[in-house]
C-alpha cells in the first residue's frame, strides 16, 4: 500500500464514521423529540451552543495546540451545555422539567459536529459562526421533522404546550384530528427510530436520484487502487 | 518518536497550562451563569411546587405558606396510628394547611404498588371536613394509552374524587364499577384504576386515624 492510497483511505473511513457518529450521537436528541416543542426546545439550545463554540474556538485559534483541540472543544461544549441548561431552568422551567436530563445529551452531538468540521479553529470567526449555525440548522431541522410527524401521528395535535418555549404561545395548538386511540407507537421510544427512517427514506426519495452505474464508474478517482465503492449514509 | 527530556517536559508543562487556563475559563463562565441565574432557579422551582400543592388543596383554603408547613412522614411513621394505610416506601412530605392559625387541611402523599407496573406516587387534600380537595399523580409507569389517564394531563378522571369523604361514599362504593363501586375504569384497563381508588380509600383512612395530629398540631 502506496502512501497516497493510506490517506485516501483514510479520509474516506473518516468520513463515513462521522456519519455513523453523527446519526448514533443524533440518537438520544431524537427519543426526546416526541412533540414540536421539546424538538424545538433542545434544537435550539444544540443550535446555540454549537454557534457560540464555533465562535469561541475560533477566536482563540491561535491559543489552541493542535494536541489540545478536543479536550478543549469537549470543554467549552460542556460548559455552554451547562449554561445553557441554567438558562433554560431560569427562564423556560416547565420546558426544562418535560426535557428533564435530556438537556446534557447536547455535549454528544456538539462535539461531533464541532470536531466533524476540521475543527472551526481553523477558520475565520465570522465563517465558523456560519458553519456552527448552518450545521445546526441541519440538526434543528431534523429533531422538528421528526417531532412534529411524531406528535402529528401520536396525538394528532401540532404545536401543544407551545408556551413554555414562547409566552405568548398560549393557544398555539393546532388539532388537526381527534381519536380516542393515538397512534402511540409514534410517541414512544422505538416510534423516533422508526419516524427517523421513514423520513430518511422520503428524503432519499426526493433528494437523491439513484446514482446510474455510469455515475459511479466516474466517481472513481482517477490513479487510485480502490475497487470498492460503497454507499453513502 | 524520541524526544530530547527537557523538550517533552516542556511541552507537558505548555499544555498543561493550556488545557488549565481553558477549564479555568469555563468554570468561570458556568459560575457566573450560575450565580445570576440561582436565585430565580430556584424561586421558579418553589412556584411550580406551590402550583402542584394548590392543584390539590386550593389557595382559598388556607393563609400560610404551605412549603414552610411541611412535615415529613416515614414509612410506617411510628408517630402515627396506621401509617401502613399511606404505603409509603421511602420518605416523603406532608403539609399543613392553616387558616387564621387553625388547621384547616392537610397534603398527604401515598405510594400504591398495586398499579400495573412500578409504584404510583399521589398526593391528597383533605379538608378539615374530610372532603377530599384534590387527588394528583406526581409518578407512574402505567401503560401508555391504558393506565396512564390518571394522569390528570390526560384524562379528567383523578377529579372524580373531588369532594369524596367516607361519609358521603360508604366503603363498598370505594371500587370501580366493574368491582360494583362508584368510580369508572378505563377501556382495557382496570388495574390502575382500582389501585388509586384503594389508594385513596386508604389515605382518608389514615386521614380519621390521625386527624387531631395532622390538623392541630402546630408546625414546626
Amino acid at each position: 500500500m502506496n502512501p497516497d492510497d493510506t490517506d485516501i483511505d483514510r479520509n474516506e473511513r473518516r468520513h463515513k464514521n462521522q456519519g455513523y457518529l453523527q446519526l448514533l450521537a443524533l440518537c438520544p436528541l431524537l427519543l426526546i423529540s416526541n412533540s414540536v416543542v421539546s424538538a424545538l426546545g433542545l434544537g435550539l439550545t444544540a443550535l446555540t451552543v454549537l454557534t457560540l463554540s464555533n465562535l469561541l474556538l475560533s477566536l482563540c485559534r491561535v491559543q489552541v495546540l493542535p494536541a489540545l483541540q478536543l479536550p478543549t472543544v469537549i470543554l467549552l461544549v460542556a460548559a455552554l451545555t451547562r449554561c445553557a441548561e441554567l438558562l433554560m431552568q431560569a427562564w423556560a422551567f416547565e420546558l426544562h422539567q418535560a426535557l428533564g436530563m435530556f438537556v446534557p445529551l447536547i455535549v454528544a452531538s456538539c462535539v461531533l459536529h464541532s470536531d466533524a468540521e476540521g475543527f472551526a479553529s481553523k477558520r475565520s470567526p465570522l465563517a465558523a459562526t456560519i458553519t456552527g449555525l448552518l450545521d445546526a440548522s441541519h440538526l434543528l431541522m431534523a429533531l422538528v421533522a421528526v417531532g412534529a410527524t411524531r406528535e402529528l401521528l401520536g396525538t394528532g395535535a401540532l404545536f401543544a404546550d407551545l408556551h413554555q418555549l414562547l409566552p405568548v404561545a398560549t393557544n398555539w395548538k393546532l388539532q388537526v384530528f381527534s381519536t380516542d386511540t393515538p397512534f402511540l407507537l409514534a410517541i414512544l421510544t422505538p416510534g423516533a427510530l422508526l419516524v427517523t427512517g421513514l423520513l430518511l427514506a422520503l428524503k432519499n426519495v426526493i433528494v437523491q436520484k439513484p446514482a446510474s452505474p455510469a455515475a459511479i464508474a466516474t466517481d472513481v478517482v482517477a490513479g487510485s487502487k480502490r475497487v470498492r465503492v460503497t454507499g453513502q449514509i | 518518536m524520541m524526544q530530547p527530556a527537557d523538550t517533552s517536559v516542556r511541552t507537558i508543562r505548555h499544555h498543561s497550562l493550556r488545557l488549565g487556563a481553558v477549564a479555568a475559563a469555563t468554570a468561570l463562565l458556568t459560575t457566573l451563569v450560575y450565580t445570576l441565574t440561582d436565585a430565580r432557579i430556584a424561586d421558579q422551582q418553589h412556584e411550580s411546587e406551590r402550583a402542584a400543592l394548590a392543584a390539590v388543596l386550593p389557595n382559598t383554603l388556607h393563609d400560610n405558606d404551605l412549603l414552610a408547613a411541611a412535615f415529613t412522614l416515614l414509612p410506617n411513621d411510628p408517630d402515627f396510628a396506621q401509617p401502613q394505610l399511606l404505603g409509603l416506601g421511602s420518605a416523603r412530605s406532608g403539609y399543613r394547611a392553616l387558616q387564621d392559625g387553625i388547621g384547616s387541611g392537610v397534603i398527604l402523599p401515598l405510594e400504591t404498588a398495586d398499579g400495573y407496573s412500578g409504584t404510583i406516587v399521589l398526593m391528597i387534600g383533605i379538608d378539615a371536613d374530610s372532603s377530599i380537595t384534590g387527588v394528583r399523580v406526581v409518578q407512574h409507569a402505567e401503560t401508555p394509552g391504558l393506565g396512564d389517564k390518571i394522569d390528570i394531563t390526560l384524562s379528567p378522571w383523578i377529579r372524580s374524587f373531588n369532594n369524596r369523604s367516607l361519609p358521603n361514599t360508604p366503603a363498598v362504593l370505594w371500587q370501580v364499577k366493574k368491582d360494583g363501586g362508584d368510580f369508572d375504569q378505563f377501556v382495557g384497563a382496570t388495574i390502575t384504576p382500582r389501585a388509586v381508588v384503594a389508594a385513596v380509600h386508604n389515605a382518608l383512612l389514615f386521614f380519621e386515624a390521625n386527624r387531631e395530629l395532622l390538623l392541630t398540631e402546630a408546625a414546626p
